[in-house]
């Protein structure tokens, strides 16, 4: 390679324009000669364009009005804890953005599935409780719930978590373990499935007698009461060893799903048939939801109690209420349009015109709160979610949260008037949860965007004493139309 | 790319492959690599429609690129950590136009009328604070790796 040389000054602007779209046909050649004639031009190239894509990703800038309005969860007291990069969704950012070579990253969080790669931003929690069925009377864990370091035990039914990497554990009670880390977990009794997403391989389960190391892969756990543990991998590959083991069995050995037939000896650990009902079930996902960005986290159960105060956490939690549900009658919704507008009560709006910037004016449409631009009609088949955001623990003080939600199907309404979510409760509301019906559920200044292809949606909360929440009522039934216009 | 929309397109029409092909995607394999294949391809497909995208990269170029962003995956990594450090450290009227450009999507233009500058001002600025975030990371690189 020839060295070109350029003053740093030019090069930095060079590259800066090369981001951000305004390269000249001339500066275009001259980038060209330029990241030709010297590897550390490259290198260069590639260091601005991973931070350009990685900004887009940067969960710092969704946190509305600064760290300071964080609060924690009600129930988790704070411990220091350290925190772990997601990375691979990071390195497909950036590989993508220099595949494309500029801002390629952008929005991928919209098309990638399960993409909640912002982990919990200053928190000290490492994981959240996503889904509880069955769990008994005494059940102290509850969904929403935050996952630390430290011991957790399950007595029954059954459990999903989300660790910060994206590892999805399915639990059957009883079932004990200590988490040690993001990458580590020492099970001690129970049943436990782990689904272990790429950017989180290597991720180690220990059990009383063996080590299991993920190599991309799920993987079923059981240990008995005498510290026993069965193994079955359901899919991919994992590295496995006994611990004390007889025969060899205490070097690691690769077990992968398709390739059993090819191990010398099966271990004595390894369950190679794999019975349902004696692991813990596969952790699901919901497939409706393609991905969530900024501080919208997704459960897969709705919490038992909504009510003012009772559900309090540091993001907004989006669950489902209703899925594939016919309508047994009109349901009013107050947006139906794509569009970006600020929900605003009649009394607040004088106080909006006299404070909002020109550019708030120009992008948002104002509506009041009592808006009902459409009905869906009865007998349509919805799909119906709720998020929430409640920081009214800390009175007195404005907190603000934005996210955003894109679905695999279109959306067909929002509802986020309180007099009407109360009113939509009974149709499409989770009838084992108990809402809040007062005037605690209040719009507040809130922002809502519908994007033009319904399929998104994206929120910015505000609450001060009182709770927000939106209802996003999606369709269930698959639109030929749109299939048509993927062929 | 020569222009955002461009990337956008890209985007998009990886995303389609992807879902597209996800049947075809062996588990037992790394996600990673199979989905850069799809985002290469599309990029090469896409390049050969703009006739400005080969005076800025050349085939070749961009095999040196992709090759090149591999081996600097764990350094990649690491600036990312630092960028947080560096970004906490960016004062609120900067982030905010961060936040506007990179969060919300905005066009420079609406923030520049956001802001009551000209849009090359506003293009100006968004280029200082990024410079300033590189040299933060570079100088974070520097310490460590003497302390380390």
């Amino acid at each position: 390679m020839n060295k070109q040389l350029i003053g740093q000054d030019e090069w930095e602007e060079l590259l800066d324009k090369a981001i951000s779209g305004r390269l000249t046909d001339s500066k275009a050649k001259e980038l060209n000669t330029l990241l030709k004639s010297e590897q550390s031009r490259i290198d260069d190239y590639i260091r601005y364009v991973d931070m350009h894509g990685s900004l887009y990703q940067e969960p710092l800038l969704a946190v509305a009005g600064g760290a300071d309005t964080m609060v924690d969860f009600e129930t988790i007291k704070s411990v220091e804890a350290r925190k772990e990069t997601v990375r691979f969704w990071k390195r497909f950012a950036a590989a993508a953005s220099i595949a494309a070579l500029v801002a390629f990253s952008l929005n991928l969080w919209q098309v990638l599935p399960g993409s909640n790669s912002e982990g919990f931003e200053r928190a000290d929690y490492i994981g959240i409780m996503t889904g509880l069925k069955n769990g008994g009377a005494n059940e102290k864990h509850f969904v929403g719930q935050g996952l630390q370091r430290g011991p957790f035990r399950l007595e029954s039914g059954k459990a999903q978590v989300r660790l910060d990497n994206g590892v999805e554990l399915s639990l059957r009670g009883p079932v004990e373990f200590d988490v040690f880390g993001l990458d580590h977990i020492a099970m001690v009794t129970g049943r436990m499935t782990a689904k272990v997403p790429p950017q989180a391989i290597g991720f180690r389960i220990d059990t009383p007698d063996i080590e299991v190391v993920d190599l991309g892969t799920e993987f079923a756990l059981k240990v008995d009461s005498f510290g026993k543990s069965r193994l079955h991998v359901l899919e991919g590959e994992v590295e496995a060893r006994l611990k004390d083991g007889l025969n060899n069995e205490n070097y690691p050995l690769i077990i992968a799903k398709d390739r059993l037939e090819e191990l010398d000896r099966s271990p004595s650990y390894l369950e190679k048939v794999y019975d349902p009902v004696s692991f813990a079930p596969s952790p699901v996902r919901d497939e409706l939801i393609l991905a969530t960005g900024g501080m919208v986290h997704s459960l897969q159960d709705a919490p038992r109690d909504l009510r003012h105060g009772r559900f309090k956490h540091d993001y907004i939690m989006l669950f489902p209420e209703r899925l594939d549900y016919e309508l047994s009658e009109s349901l009013p919704v107050n947006l139906t349009e794509p569009g970006t507008y600020r929900f605003i009560s009649k009394s607040a709006i004088e106080n909006y015109l006299k404070t909002a910037t020109d550019k708030q004016k120009n992008r948002e449409k104002l509506v009041e709160s009592s808006l009902v631009q459409g009905e869906i009609p009865a007998s349509t088949k919805v799909n119906s979610y709720l998020v929430h955001f409640d920081a009214s623990e800390k009175r007195g003080k404005i907190h603000k949260a934005r996210g955003r939600i894109r679905f695999s199907k279109r959306i067909l309404g929002v509802i986020l008037h309180g007099p009407d979510l109360n009113d939509s409760d009974v149709l499409v509301g989770n009838p084992s949860t108990v809402y809040e019906n007062n005037t605690g559920r209040r719009t507040e200044d809130d922002v809502v965007r519908i994007s033009s292809d319904r399929h998104q949606v994206f929120l910015q909360f505000k609450v001060n004493g009182f709770i927000d929440q939106a209802r996003i009522i999606v369709e269930a039934d698959i639109d030929p139309s749109e299939l048509a216009s993927n062929d | 790319m020569p222009h955002s929309q461009d990337a956008q397109d890209v985007l998009q029409e990886t995303a389609i492959a992807l879902h597209n092909k996800i049947e075809d995607y062996d588990p037992t394999r790394p996600f990673a690599p199979w989905a850069f294949r799809f985002a290469y391809h599309m990029t090469l497909k896409h390049r050969e429609k703009s006739s400005r995208w080969h005076r800025f990269l050349d085939e070749e170029l961009m095999k040196e690129i992709a090759s090149r962003q591999s081996m600097l995956v764990p350094e990649l990594d690491q600036r990312r950590g630092y960028l947080k450090e560096c970004l906490a450290e960016v004062p609120k009227n900067k982030r905010v136009m961060l936040t506007d450009y990179y969060f919300e999507d905005e066009t420079v233009d609406v923030i520049a009328v956001s802001q009551g500058k000209s849009v090359e001002a506003t293009y100006k600025a968004l280029q200082r604070v990024r410079k300033t975030l590189m040299h933060c990371i570079e100088g974070k690189m520097q310490v460590r790796g003497l302390n380390a």
